[in-house]
């Protein structure tokens, strides 16, 4: 009897000590503060990297389904480490992705402020084309303030700590100062015209010579440098700083668009006093035959309203000294210089406005 | 002795059959379904956006629902309890609840105070407008005056064609964005209106 019991008794015994050598305690769960974390981290990535947002957010299901299922598991069934290692993953890949962001943060707000001193050197260069600038119009205008107003979103963005959007403000503030660049570039590109170039000097040389062979003076304006030479008997004897028409850098084609005529004129008239707003003047002969021959070729291309005039009442005047171009088409120079001028002209003085010599 | 026998089998029978009917626990798939009714809730709020904390909380109490649920189905079915599952779907119910809430509220605060930048945006540039006028009705015109008015004119155009990005980025509900680009723009368009006064100021209109 004790022979059969005792074998029965070793086997349960027996089984007994495997099965508790194959159980497996119930996990212990995350550590504490690792789901807050994690947390933090998705809510971090959805707005930057909603990939790595998605992928955290997987890890944290997996770790909770796995944690979930080692507790409701019979202890020889589980299996040991499993729910410490999802967890671990969770942790490992939150703190990868929230160093990535800081870092990926780090580098943008250093694109910014690496980007925002030439982008702000770039809009003072815009600034400075559009006051130089007697050509450029309501475009580059709007283009130009349409850039400021990027720049300074991208300035607050960026205070906020926006990097990202601050970035793509600066982007497209670059694409309005390309506006006012290329304004510019097409507005001086007449000015490196070869053929324009030969045409201004030929009458520049035409004019000095004519100073010379008369021995009298002469007026010749270069528009892009501003300035007004005063020739006698060929000679260059004064120069004076000159304001232009508001749009003055563009070429003459009508009666108020604010552009400084080109071509060989003559004085027509001297004016001072109750005859000229501006203290004294000189009434040029513009428009002279190549101009009217211009203008009605316009007209029939139809490249000019057809109920616009030729214009006229080109002079140069005093009140100058503005700083700036901002007549309707005249040359302006500051009074004392007009005064200078005044003594050395008559009818019949050569003027000839070039664009740039 | 076989009679016996047959009624101790009989009842046995009875016995496991009561014992397997009363002892299977039935998954709570009823509160399950309003749980996910309740995150689907607080997502169309846009929680996501308007109460990023709260939504992952609730997520995050959802996945400990989903989770307790499938190691219990995975069970023997004598030995399942879903009182737990429960618990927790009780737990998520008020996570989405409380996620939903947020949203509505935050998602609220960040309209009103967009709609109050926009407004006030726009009224800085009624205001450049109004001040362009009077300008123009000077009697009063220095030299230059008439290129002068046609640069300020091209500014206020240049500000104004903002609002469009602006209206926009509110139609889109980027109520953040449509903020900042609507306080630039207001800080811009009062600029214009301080150096429209100071020329009226100097030519004395």
């Amino acid at each position: 009897m004790g022979f059969r019991r005792r074998p029965f008794r070793l086997a349960v015994l027996l089984a007994g000590a495997c099965l508790t050598a194959a159980c497996v305690p119930a996990p212990d769960g995350p550590s504490p503060g690792v789901r807050s974390a994690a947390r933090k981290a998705i809510v971090l990535a959805r707005q930057r990297a909603p990939e790595k947002a998605r992928h955290l957010e997987w890890l944290l299901r997996e770790a909770e389904r796995i944690d979930a299922a080692e507790r409701a598991a019979v202890p020889w069934e589980r299996v040991a480490g499993r729910s410490a290692a999802a967890w671990q993953r969770l942790t490992l890949s939150t703190w990868e992705t929230v160093v990535n962001l800081q870092r990926h943060e780090r580098d943008l707000a250093a694109q910014w402020e690496a980007a925002r001193g030439p982008l702000l050197e770039e809009l003072r260069v815009g600034r400075a084309k559009l006051r130089d600038g007697a050509g450029l119009g309501r475009r580059e205008v709007m283009a130009l303030k349409r850039a400021e107003f990027h720049i300074d979103l991208g300035g607050r963005l960026a205070a906020s700590g926006d990097h990202q959007r601050a970035l793509v403000a600066a982007g497209q503030a670059q694409d309005f100062l390309a506006v006012v660049h290329h304004g510019w570039d097409s507005l001086h590109e007449r000015f490196q015209d070869p053929r324009l170039l030969r045409q201004w000097r030929e009458w520049a040389r035409e004019t000095i010579a004519q100073s010379r062979r008369s021995a009298d003076t002469a007026i010749i304006v270069d528009k892009l440098r501003r300035r007004l030479a005063l020739y006698h008997r060929g000679v260059q004897v004064a120069s004076f700083p000159a304001e232009l028409g508001a749009n003055g850098l563009r070429p003459k084609n009508h009666a108020g668009d604010q552009a400084t005529p080109e071509g060989m004129y003559r004085v027509l008239e001297l004016k001072e006093g109750g005859n000229t707003k501006y203290y004294k003047a000189l009434l040029i002969d513009y428009p002279n035959g190549d101009d009217l021959q211009r203008f009605r070729r316009a007209k029939q291309r139809g490249t000019i309203p057809s109920r616009v005039a030729i214009g006229g009442l080109i002079e140069i005047h005093g009140a100058g000294g503005e700083g700036k171009d901002w007549t309707d088409g005249c040359v302006a120079l500051t009074n004392s210089h007009i005064d200078d001028l005044y003594g050395h002209v008559r009818v019949g003085t050569p003027v000839t406005i070039v664009g740039t010599l | 002795m076989e009679m016996s026998r047959r009624i101790l089998s009989g009842g046995a029978l009875v016995l496991c059959v009561a014992l397997l009917a009363v002892g299977c626990a039935k998954p709570p798939q009823q509160e399950l379904d309003g749980a996910n009714a309740a995150m689907s809730e607080a997502t169309q709020a846009d929680a996501q956006n308007y109460a990023a904390n709260e939504y992952a909380r609730a997520q995050e109490a959802m996945n400990q629902v989903n989770a307790e649920m499938e190691a219990q189905n995975a069970k023997f079915a004598l030995i399942r309890s879903y009182n737990k599952t429960k618990e927790l779907i009780a737990t998520a119910n008020q996570a989405a609840a409380d996620a939903k809430a947020a949203a509505v509220t935050g998602k609220e605060t960040a309209r009103n105070e967009s709609q109050a930048a926009i407004d006030a945006a726009k009224a800085s540039l009624a205001a450049a407008q109004t001040a362009m006028t009077e300008l123009e009705g000077c009697r009063r015109k220095p030299k230059g005056f008439s290129k002068d008015m046609e640069m300020m004119k091209a500014t206020w155009d240049g500000y104004n064609a903002q609002v469009a990005e602006l209206d926009g980025a509110y139609s889109r509900e980027d109520y953040n964005g449509a903020k900042a680009q609507a306080e630039s723009l207001k800080a811009q368009a009062d600029t214009l209106v301080a150096d429209l006064q100071a020329a009226k100021e100097k030519i004395k209109c």
